[in-house]
């Protein structure tokens, strides 16, 4: 892609168990501070699994938006409304302008169950919850973020588990591209729930412990919650804008292990063919990648494909590093606040580190990183996405140096 | 969409009307009460009890449409698949959380949980067809579909791409049922089936095969697609028109409408509102008074309408300026919106 | 051991197939039955609620259900119900 038609990123947020907003973010990364803990707003009684919560009830976050108290909301929207709030004021984009100009993609999985799951049987039985019955399915959130801010030229919800805000910003990408849009504003949110809590619990792949990523002994994941959004336009728009670039969006890849509905295959085929197809969409080699994002989610098998894959891919594999055991597993968020993570340590130079790690894994020829400076300036990083169902993207973002 | 043209090179459906025909062009089955479940085919007829153990009913019908669509396609494998769905498997969801609320977080069944995640459409499709490549789930309400095809027309663009697997699929339990009465979108079971306001829910599954370029199994081009989102009317209306210059037609051009009026007073205000004004009545037309309102109905309704392009007519219940149908020049669209929010334009032409 | 292949078939659903079609020392996962990482957190599943044996390590139960003899020496030894 020539340089007058490159996607930039001109505005981001993100809220998760580190805080709100990039700074708050920011901080906690250098300072090797993680967000999990023990569970404390989600009704849950498996205790024993630390999370990655939002350190706000669902009535503090209406609180900070100004949505009045009793307001009908669903957790998700909360938050996926603060992180959109951030990215727009950054890329300098008002309401008036959105509701014209701006495509709105957003990815969740968990929908309103967090909710749903706590008024169940009252759904059936009053008429009191009614108002919760628009808000369950997935595209009601979505359209429960896009009416806070009055509306965007359209709203669309990806739903693929891990990988939906990933795929998200491909979709938006996408549409750029092929002219269908100016502004595309990309991510994803998902909050905790009961339910999906239990689903992780009953696949018998959380760690009780702070999980550790790429590590011999890792036994788990350590679920996260969270919401990122990233504003994508051409640079030709972005110029005539006056939009700061903030970083850019250099390739992209979907691919699928089409293996079975939630194992990763031995030999890692759909996060292979993700990376590679990445790599070459942004028109580089695999030696130009600077540091990995990996989905290090911490699983016996996630680690394992991912690593193997890597590792077929590679020549030698590149500092890389999972910042699961910082924020958690956000889920259907990843994409999305691992991008924004990313774009961050472009912007500094410095490679967030995979914490909890001490011993390598057997099977592969690498360990993840512990020191976070950088031989030399970072300029490409591969930020990766594993979904339930095989479902991989690979995103690269590039400095604006 | 770019300028890049997309066609249907093969459907199939399985839903309320008989599966995996099209009786329903000259033989509808009508129906008078609230809910009404999908004809199934025999599964065991296309997949074996091992294979399909696991899978819950919409899953098995998205594998067996997609087989036939393909088939019907000579593709073997697409380069992509893209699946649309309001609720995914909704019957997988109740189940575990139905057991969470009866066991209280313990004891809990994997697979309902592993099934209940929208994206096991797109995956199971993918591991059935042991296709690598671009796999993605769209879930918006009553656009999901239209949602899913846009994504389609996008990455047909690229140049690895030709062939896109694209599916509308729904199904609904009775427990739903409920609450969406509740929240409007049709009568109350007590209520029963009104005749004056005919909403009635239904299932849908729907699979096509959309293509960069035109073969002989070609049966209509989709000459454009857009989303919107709580539009006015003048811009729903300003929408319209650039899709049918952006394709070198005019309003004139347009020969059958396809509307998702329903029966329901809400619903149907917001199409009388929304784009009518620009065509004559009596080219309208109605589908889901044959298919069910669904999130995911206007599959139904593309089904339909490109089976009518393969036939070159229309249902002798439906209306179209000309006696021939899809002759060159002359264009058709769905119209579709949900809650008067999110909103689609699909238009589409002969071959 | 009949019981524990009548349960087995209608935890995992496996349709058409009779306790007689399953062999007692058969490999039930990669070969045999073909049953995979679901069916197998499925079975832990129905231990605990049929028999009161809680398994936390999967790992555990791959060797637990290499075939149907085994399974059910393992249900014999450890049952609570």
């Amino acid at each position: 892609m020539n340089s007058g038609n490159e996607i930039l990123v001109t505005g981001s947020g993100i809220i998760t168990a580190l805080g709100i907003g990039k700074d708050a973010t920011w901080d906690a990364l250098v300072n090797k501070r993680s967000g999990i803990a023990p569970v404390k707003y989600l009704q849950s009684s498996h205790g024993e699994f630390p999370v990655g919560e939002v350190k706000l009830s669902n009535e503090e976050m209406r609180a900070l938006l100004h949505i009045r108290p009793l307001t009908t909301t669903v957790r998700s929207s909360l938050l996926g409304i603060i992180a959109l709030e951030e990215a727009l004021e950054e890329a300098g984009i008002k309401p008036s302008y959105a509701k014209e100009r701006v495509a709105l993609i957003s990815g969740i999985t968990v929908g309103g169950m967090d909710q749903t799951e706590l008024v169940y049987q009252k759904l059936f039985e009053t008429e009191t919850y009614n108002d919760y019955i628009d808000l369950n399915d997935c595209g009601g959130c979505t359209e429960q973020i896009a009416d806070y801010f009055n509306g965007f030229s359209s709203v669309s919800t990806i739903v693929t588990a891990c990988s939906s805000a990933a795929n998200a910003l491909i979709m938006a990408s996408n549409m750029l591209k092929t002219g269908e849009a100016d502004i595309v504003v990309a991510g994803g949110c998902e909050c905790l729930s009961i339910y999906h809590f239990n689903g992780f619990h009953t696949l018998m792949i959380l760690d009780n412990e702070l999980c550790k990523p790429f590590d011999q002994h890792r036994k788990g994941i350590n679920l996260g919650e969270g919401a990122a959004y990233l504003v994508l336009e051409t640079t030709e728009h972005a110029v005539k804008r006056g939009a700061t670039s903030r970083g850019k969006l250099a390739g992209a890849c979907n691919a699928c292990d089409a293996f079975h509905l939630t194992a990763s295959s031995p030999n890692g085929i759909g996060p292979y063919l993700a990376m590679k197809g990445a790599i070459e969409n942004a028109g580089l080699k695999p030696s130009a990648i600077d540091y990995i994002n990996a989905h290090g989610t911490g699983t016996p098998n996630n680690d394992l494909t991912e690593g193997i894959a890597c590792m077929r891919l590679f020549d030698k594999v590149p500092p890389i590093a999972s910042i699961k055991a910082f924020t958690g597993h956000t889920t259907s968020a990843a994409g999305a606040v691992e991008g924004v993570i990313s774009l961050l340590a472009l912007e500094n130079n410095y490679m967030p580190v995979n914490l909890n790690f001490s011993q390598q894994m057997e099977e592969l020829n690498f360990s993840p990183v512990s020191n976070p400076l950088p031989k030399k300036p970072l300029k490409y990083i591969l930020s990766n996405s594993f979904g339930f169902g095989g479902n991989d993207s690979s995103i690269i973002f590039a400095s604006n140096k | 969409m770019s300028n890049r043209l997309a066609f249907i090179q093969g459907a199939a459906h399985i839903s309320i009307q008989n599966p995996l025909s099209d009786e329903w062009f000259d033989a509808p089955l009508r129906y008078h009460q609230l809910l009404v479940p999908t004809i199934d085919p025999k599964f065991s007829d296309y997949l074996p009890p091992l294979v399909s153990r696991r899978m819950c009913n919409l899953i098995r019908r998205a594998v067996i449409t997609s087989r036939v669509a393909l088939n019907e396609a000579h593709i073997e494998v697409p380069d992509a698949i893209i699946s649309g769905t309001g609720l995914g498997c909704i019957g997988n969801t109740e189940k575990f959380l139905n057991a969470i609320n009866e066991n209280g977080e313990e004891m809990l069944p994997p697979s309902y949980f592993m099934q209940s995640t929208h994206n096991v459409l797109s995956s199971s499709l993918a591991i059935d067809l042991k296709c690598h490549c671009y796999n993605n789930t769209f879930v918006h309400r009553g656009t999901s579909f239209e949602q899913a095809l846009y994504d389609t027309t996008l990455i047909l663009n690229q140049e690895s791409i030709h062939n896109v697997l694209v599916g509308g699929f729904d199904e609904m339990t009775s427990k739903y049922f409920e609450l969406m009465a509740k929240a409007g979108y049709w009568k109350r079971v007590e209520e029963g089936f009104d005749e004056e306001q005919p909403c009635f829910a239904g299932e849908v599954a729907a699979s096509f095969v959309v293509s960069d370029k035109k073969t002989p199994q070609t049966t209509c081009c989709i000459e454009g697609i857009k989303l919107l989102y709580k539009p006015s009317v003048a811009t729903f209306n300003k929408t319209i028109n650039q899709l049918l210059a952006k394709s070198g037609h005019t309003p004139a051009d347009v020969e059958l409408l396809l509307t998702g009026i329903n029966g329901n007073v809400k619903n149907d205000t917001v199409y009388r509102q929304l784009g009518l004004s620009l065509f004559d009545a009596n080219i309208c037309n109605t589908y889901k008074d044959l298919f069910g309102e669904s999130f995911t109905a206007p599959a139904m309704g593309l089904y339909a309408l490109s089976r009518c392009y393969a036939k070159k007519t229309v249902p002798p219940y439906w209306h179209s300026k000309n006696s021939s149908f899809g002759e060159k020049g002359k264009v058709s669209l769905i119209l579709n919106h949900w809650n008067g929010k999110s909103c689609s334009i699909i238009l589409l032409s002969g071959c | 051991m009949l019981e524990l292949k009548n349960e087995i078939i209608k935890v995992l659903n496996l349709e058409g197939i009779k306790p007689k079609d399953i062999n007692d020392d058969d490999e039930m996962f990669s070969k045999g039955l073909g049953l995979d990482s679901i069916d197998a957190l499925e079975l832990i599943v129905m231990l605990e609620k049929n028999y009161g044996i809680k398994l936390t390590d999967p790992a555990k139960g791959k060797e637990i259900f290499k075939s149907i003899r085994i399974m059910a020496e393992y249900v014999a030894a450890n049952r609570k119900k």
